[in-house]
């Protein structure tokens, strides 16, 4: 029998059949009722289907494991994509965490064969402030297991104005008891959303789906060889631009100090990576010379208080700063690829100090 | 509460089981439920405003259908006080920063105007428009709703009170009457349009979107090399084609699922060969509804020369400030209206006849019209739309703001939209939806496929509408 009526007929038939049984319902007004009462075995059995592939879905492609281990995407960009990708590099001996800088900067393939220290693996992502840093490396510890985290420090880290907030990043590396312990619990519309997530895998994982269907376009793959690692084509380079840009990421800054919210998530996260046996370095990011012109004061002020809080904490730092140009940047935050792969090879070099100091 | 949310994939069938369950006398109280559950999930004090609204025109109409005199002051009056709401909520702050700052310019003065700051009702300029519509019509003729929750349902509609389509009273109310007819053909075509709607919105016009924003922050930060300007706003104009007919898609289908048929709001606007024939197939309620209240009340096209081309103007102007409170809106439709009276100008004092090579020129004038116009539109301001249109023109700075593959998804996306209209012209608006027979096994095939699509729609971060934001 088939579920769907389309004629007049099969409506009227319908009536006809369920008629005595409809009480409440005015004169030739039945609504689709009787139209589910007449089929009601095959609604039945399509619903009963409906569900049973639901589930199959949910187990054979999520529970299973299979689709963490196959899923792969084209913008590497955010916190649950680069999640992804780190899970297949559970061996990583060096992690490097941070904001785009990190992103940018750190080819671990170069770093790892500068400094003999092992596979790395580049967790940075781009907008990532202490508070989702200090998640994200949380969420890459429990399945890998490094000797070194490699912390960048962008001026931003240490400004006394910054302050946790809940926006969709923080959701996509922190659970609802760790936003809640940083202030900001999730209502009851978000509770549920939460819930429904964590038992339907395909609304939960919605967004890594999709990345998935966007990386199985010809030439949209991200290259998982390059460990995390990852600068968006193009330049956005021209003076115009550079000032903008500048401008807008130095507007409505506070004053950097070693005593900033920030500072003091990324002083907690050195404490318990040091309590887990785990070797913690700074980076100091390169910017572009713009930067310096527009907010010279602020970045040197901002530079004290990282130094401050690596003393503090006896962190060594490591600051390949010094040997780029402006001809090096893609934008005011971001080096070329040439660059990145120069600014690795210091970075290996300067590890490699570490590691005999 | 958006319509690719979890919210209104819970809402729905609630809705719809509430509203069939209920004898047909009682449905349209259960309709109204509905819409003041779905707009109060986003603000009760506002859905009490717009309660407020209802009754106010409710009783506007019933007073403008009995007056027998003074009728034309009854009706500025009773416009007034709906334009003076969405005044409140949308031009207040605008009309008053911009003459503090026009004053602070000519007097070297620093006044600090006092602004209110209030959220936008969501929907408010489609519920003046509707009431508007509905006050006019009256006036000229047509017989007031004298049923309460007859006029409170076309005024609160929930799958239209946020974007539309603009209702019309004279096709809406009496479509009440047939309400118990369950319509096994019209809900099918229902669940196509919702599937097709969030299709459009999630599969295209939120991939778009950050192409778009990386594009538009480019030309606000000051440069962008001119590929990338074009790309950018042609990625824009099927964004917020696929966004907005999308919403219009699961807005007609939604209403058809409870028996409602809603007009169409899009026809193939992007094959249209000149500047008028693209506002015939754009956003038709809000373009017919424009030229019912505006342009015609201003004379329309049977005035001078120089009278049609005013009206247009101002018509236009109107149009893109109803968009938006912000001067770049007003530049927008001011483009816009210009362009309208010298192509009126252009075919009066030269009239040719229709051909194949007339309507292949005009489209190679009216896509790229657009897409200039659309700078103006989506710039955040008159500086950025500067960089950009200084950009399409040529003079662009730089290169690499859209990486090569997102240039050429882009334009792909837009030569497949126009071959799939191109070799359906004709039928696409007109045609019904027809599917196979299925069997239940299929049937329940399908539906997982469809809950696993709408799991994936579902919203993170700030997918909404775009349209929501008028």
């Amino acid at each position: 029998m088939s579920v769907n009526v389309r004629t007049a007929e099969a409506t009227a038939r319908g009536v006809a059949v369920a008629g005595d049984r409809v009480a409440t319902a005015d004169a030739g007004d039945l609504g689709p009722w009787p139209i589910f009462r007449i089929h009601a075995r095959a609604i039945g059995m399509a619903l009963g289907t409906c569900l049973v592939m639901l589930i199959c879905l949910e187990l054979a492609v999520f529970r299973s494991g299979f689709f963490d281990s196959h899923v792969a995407v084209s913008d590497p960009q955010w916190p649950a994509a680069k999640l992804a990708i780190a899970a297949r590099q559970p061996n990583a001996n060096v992690l490097y965490v941070g904001d785009s800088t990190m992103m940018t900067s750190v080819l671990p393939t170069i770093v790892s064969r500068s400094c003999d220290c092992g596979p790395g693996f580049n967790g940075g992502f781009s907008a990532s402030n202490p508070w989702t840093t200090d998640a994200m490396t949380r969420r890459l510890l429990t399945f890998m297991h490094p000797k070194l985290v490699v912390i960048s420090v962008s001026p931003w880290a240490v400004d006394g104005a910054a302050k946790f907030e809940s926006n969709e990043l923080a959701r996509q590396v922190m659970s609802p008891s760790e936003l809640a312990a940083r202030g900001a619990p999730l209502d009851l519309a978000e509770s549920i959303d939460a819930t429904l997530g964590s038992l339907w895998s395909a609304y939960g994982q919605r967004e890594l789906v999709k990345e998935w269907f966007s990386a199985l376009a010809p030439g949209q793959r991200y290259d998982e060889s390059l460990l995390g690692y990852y600068v968006a084509p193009g330049s956005a380079n021209s003076y115009a631009r550079l000032v903008a840009t500048a401008d807008r990421l130095f507007a409505d800054v506070g004053t950097p100090t070693a005593d900033a919210p920030g500072a003091n998530v990324i002083r907690s996260l050195v404490d318990d990576l040091r309590a887990r046996g785990i070797a913690v370095a700074f980076l100091l990011p390169p910017l572009h010379p713009t930067a310096y012109e527009e907010a010279g004061p602020y970045l040197e002020r901002a530079d004290v208080a990282i130094r401050q809080l690596a003393g503090e904490r006896a962190v060594p730092l490591i600051d390949c700063r010094a040997s780029f140009s402006a001809s090096d940047f893609r934008d005011v935050t971001h080096l070329v690829e040439a660059a990145a792969e120069r600014h690795s090879a210091c970075v290996g070099e300067r590890m490699r100090t570490m590691a005999h100091d | 509460m958006l319509f690719n949310s979890l919210a209104y994939l819970i809402f729905l069938p609630i809705a719809w089981v509430a509203f069939w369950a209920t004898p047909a006398r009682r449905r349209l109280d259960v309709m109204l439920v509905a819409s003041y559950v779905f707009y109060a999930s986003w603000s009760i004090p506002y859905a009490v405003m717009i309660f407020g609204l209802v009754v106010a025109n409710y009783v506007f109409g019933i007073a403008l259908g009995r007056a027998t005199t003074r009728r034309r002051a009854l009706l500025a009056a009773f416009i007034a006080v709906d334009l003076a709401v969405l005044g409140i909520f949308k031009y207040y702050d605008f009309f008053l920063t911009s003459v503090t700052g026009a004053a602070n310019a000519a007097l070297g003065a620093d006044l600090q105007p006092p602004l209110l700051t209030l959220v936008l009702p969501l929907g408010i300029s489609f519920f003046t428009f509707e009431f508007i519509h509905y006050l006019v019509d009256i006036y000229h003729g047509d017989v007031a709703v004298h049923s309460f929750t007859k006029f409170h349902v076309f005024a609160a509609f929930f799958p239209t009170q946020i974007a539309g389509p603009i209702k019309r009273f004279q096709q809406f109310v009496p479509s009440l009457a047939s309400i118990g007819q369950f319509d096994t053909v019209l809900a099918r075509e229902g669940l196509w349009l919702i599937g097709r709607g969030l299709a459009k919105k999630v599969l295209l016009g939120d991939r778009l979107a950050p192409w778009v924003m990386d594009g538009v922050r480019a030309a606000s930060d000051g440069a962008i090399g001119t590929t990338d300007a074009w790309v950018t706003m042609l990625a824009f104009a099927l964004q917020v084609y696929f966004d907005f007919s999308g919403y219009t898609d699961i807005a007609r289908g939604s209403a058809a699922l409870f028996g409602f048929r809603i007009p169409i709001n899009f026809d193939m606007p992007y094959l249209a060969t000149s500047l008028s024939d693209f506002w015939r197939r754009w956003h038709i309620s809000l373009s017919t509804w424009l030229r019912d209240y505006i342009y015609f009340p201003l004379g329309g096209s049977r005035r001078s020369m120089l009278m049609v081309m005013r009206n247009l103007f101002i018509t236009f102007v109107v149009a893109g400030l109803w968009h938006g409170a912000a001067w770049h809106y007003a530049a927008f439709g001011a483009i816009w209206g210009v362009g309208l009276g010298l192509q009126h100008l252009l075919r009066t004092l030269i009239p040719l006849p229709p051909s194949r090579a007339l309507s292949v020129g005009g489209w190679l004038f009216t896509m790229p019209f657009y897409l200039v116009s659309l700078a103006f539109f989506r710039c955040p301001d008159f500086d950025a739309a500067g960089v950009m249109v200084r950009a399409m023109a040529g003079q662009g700075v730089g290169a690499g703001t859209l990486s090569l593959r997102a240039s050429l998804f882009v334009i792909a996306t837009a030569a497949a939209l126009l071959l799939t209209w191109f070799a359906s012209r004709g039928e696409w608006t007109a045609r019904r939806v027809t599917m196979p027979r299925l069997g239940p096994i299929a049937v329940g095939a399908a539906a997982s496929a469809v809950v696993v699509i709408a799991s994936l729609a579902a919203p993170a971060g700030s997918d909404a509408f775009f349209y929501f934001q008028f």
